[in-house]
């Protein structure tokens, strides 16, 4: 309960719902099947990484991590887990609230509802996913929250870009989901969205490792035996 | 049965990648009670004590507890026996007190009725039942710091590594906390690093002082007043400009002193003079000639 409350404060929750209606407006759908891509490709994504570089990083390398770093790597690895998962669950919770919202409008249904909410549920999640262990594993490489939002907004922007569009094919990237692509079939962007899911629980392994030798700079002088 | 518990340093020496050395040299040991760690800003008191809460590696010498050495492959074990008061300690300002320490107490391996049990006694030896259900933003400082001293207490450490404790509070919760430490100590290590000489005074028996990454001095109080006999003038001040001509006075005489004897007795000066100044009625001022 008290980790919700960290991971998922009232401020957050709110600012996030802000921030999705903002995008919603910015961005007008007119069928059912642009509301997915919308919400994939232009707003959780960003979410997920804002969210994502703070999920532990007082724990890790702010105020609180010399209570934190008492407590070893291993326990710390796994509330970080907890914690991904804890806001997974709500981005995603946000989402789906946030996709029916768009049915108060007058939408034209192109394909079946119920098979477009569900794909577009299964890329939203790989998105949030992907982008929240992304922001984490930037923060812990720099150990620095500002150049892991940074770093991970240009690997969003690289994604949603021509040049990518150009450089990986269709399924490849993580928008894949979203692109307009007529030779794409569902079966292929799946494949790739469970390619950046493999991704991302790599790039966990690599957090894992960086937190069981993260240590602050200091010379070691002399090699300890092995008691 | 009381916990025995044995603490040894031999010439720890840790040096930062650019080049400073923030404990160079030290040899300590520390048995069961309260050890006091004295010395000024940059001394190296709160590196130690991170290299003996295993936050940082050691660049040489060694640290055992009971002959367990403080390296990698025992940060595990050594961890499980460790409470840790850090001196900046931010805890969640969303969270009530009673949440965010359930929520660390879980962390520590702590079962729900441990936690309660534990919780429940320590917010009411440290007067803050009344407070259990405010978030932690609305606390003040000096409360905020009980909250900290909890956390690290409430895991029943063999070893607890205090920095810094009293900061922030009042004369009437410094003598509180003062209290619950030594209670605290009767079958533990307790590791108290301040400023406050009349926190030393007052709790501990043993103490080193440390300046510049050395230890100037080891050994129990009591010795190290028996040292400064014969070395202090006691001079009754009224005024606050008296306060500051003597001070100057204090530091000519300083310079005419052997190098090799300045050291200690500038030290202990020092923090006598702080002392003294702080009881408020009559500054008194010892100048070791």
């Amino acid at each position: 309960m008290q980790e919700i409350k960290i991971v998922l404060s009232k401020y957050k929750v709110l600012l996030i719902s802000v921030f999705l209606i903002v995008f919603a407006i910015i961005f007008p759908v007119e069928s059912n099947c642009d509301i997915g891509t919308l919400i994939d490709a232009h707003v959780i994504s960003l979410v997920a990484i804002l969210c994502g570089c703070n999920i532990m990083y007082q724990e890790l390398y702010g105020d609180l991590k010399d209570v934190f770093g008492k407590m070893g790597y291993r326990k710390n690895f796994r509330t970080l887990l907890r914690r991904i998962l804890i806001q997974w669950i709500g981005l995603l919770v946000l989402s789906v609230g946030f996709y029916w919202m768009f049915f108060l409008r007058n939408l034209s249904i192109e394909n079946s509802i119920l098979i477009e909410f569900l794909q577009a549920l299964f890329a939203i999640a790989v998105s949030i996913f992907f982008f929240t262990v992304l922001s984490v594993f930037t923060t812990c490489l720099f150990k620095n929250q500002w150049a892991g939002m940074g770093i991970s907004f240009v690997i969003y922007q690289f994604f949603n870009s021509t040049g990518a569009e150009k450089l990986l094919k269709p399924q490849w990237n993580i928008r894949a989901y979203s692109l307009d692509s007529e030779n794409m079939t569902d079966a292929q962007w799946m494949t790739g969205k469970c390619v950046f899911f493999l991704i991302a629980c790599i790039l966990l392994l690599i957090v894992r490792r960086i937190m069981a030798v993260s240590r602050e700079g200091v010379v070691i002088k002399e090699k300890h035996k092995k008691w | 049965m009381g916990i025995k518990m044995k603490i040894e340093v031999r010439d720890l020496e840790v040096e930062f990648k650019n080049g400073t050395k923030a404990v160079d040299g030290v040899s300590l040991e520390i048995e069961n009670g309260i050890f006091g760690l004295l010395g000024e800003n940059g001394a190296g008191k709160t590196t130690l004590m991170r290299v003996l809460t295993t936050l940082l590696p050691i660049s040489s010498g060694t640290v055992t507890f009971d002959g367990v050495p403080v390296v990698p492959e025992n940060y595990c074990e050594i961890q499980k026996i460790i409470g840790y008061l850090p001196q900046e300690l931010v805890l969640y300002p969303q969270l009530r007190v009673r949440e965010a320490l359930e929520y660390l107490g879980s962390l520590s391996g702590l079962t729900k009725a441990q936690c309660k049990e534990k919780i429940d006694y320590y917010l009411e030896r440290t007067n803050l039942k009344e407070h259990q259900k405010k978030k932690i933003r609305q606390l003040s400082g000096g409360m905020k710091r009980r909250v900290g001293l909890i956390q690290a207490m409430m895991g029943d450490p063999k070893i607890l590594v205090v920095d810094e404790p009293t900061t922030g509070l009042d004369p009437e919760e410094r003598i509180r906390i003062r209290n619950l430490l030594v209670e605290f100590a009767k079958d533990r290590v307790v590791l108290f690093s301040t400023h406050v000489i009349e926190d030393i005074g007052a709790t501990c028996k043993n103490l080193a002082i440390m300046k510049k990454g050395k230890i100037l001095y080891q050994g129990t109080v009591a010795d190290l007043l028996r040292q400064s006999q014969g070395h202090i003038r006691t001079v009754e001040v009224q005024t606050e400009e008296e306060v500051s001509k003597l001070n100057k006075s204090i530091r000519y005489v300083q310079s005419n002193i052997r190098k090799t004897e300045l050291r200690l007795k500038l030290f202990v000066r020092k923090y006598q003079v702080r002392w003294m100044v702080t009881k408020g009625l009559f500054w008194k001022m010892h100048i070791c000639i």
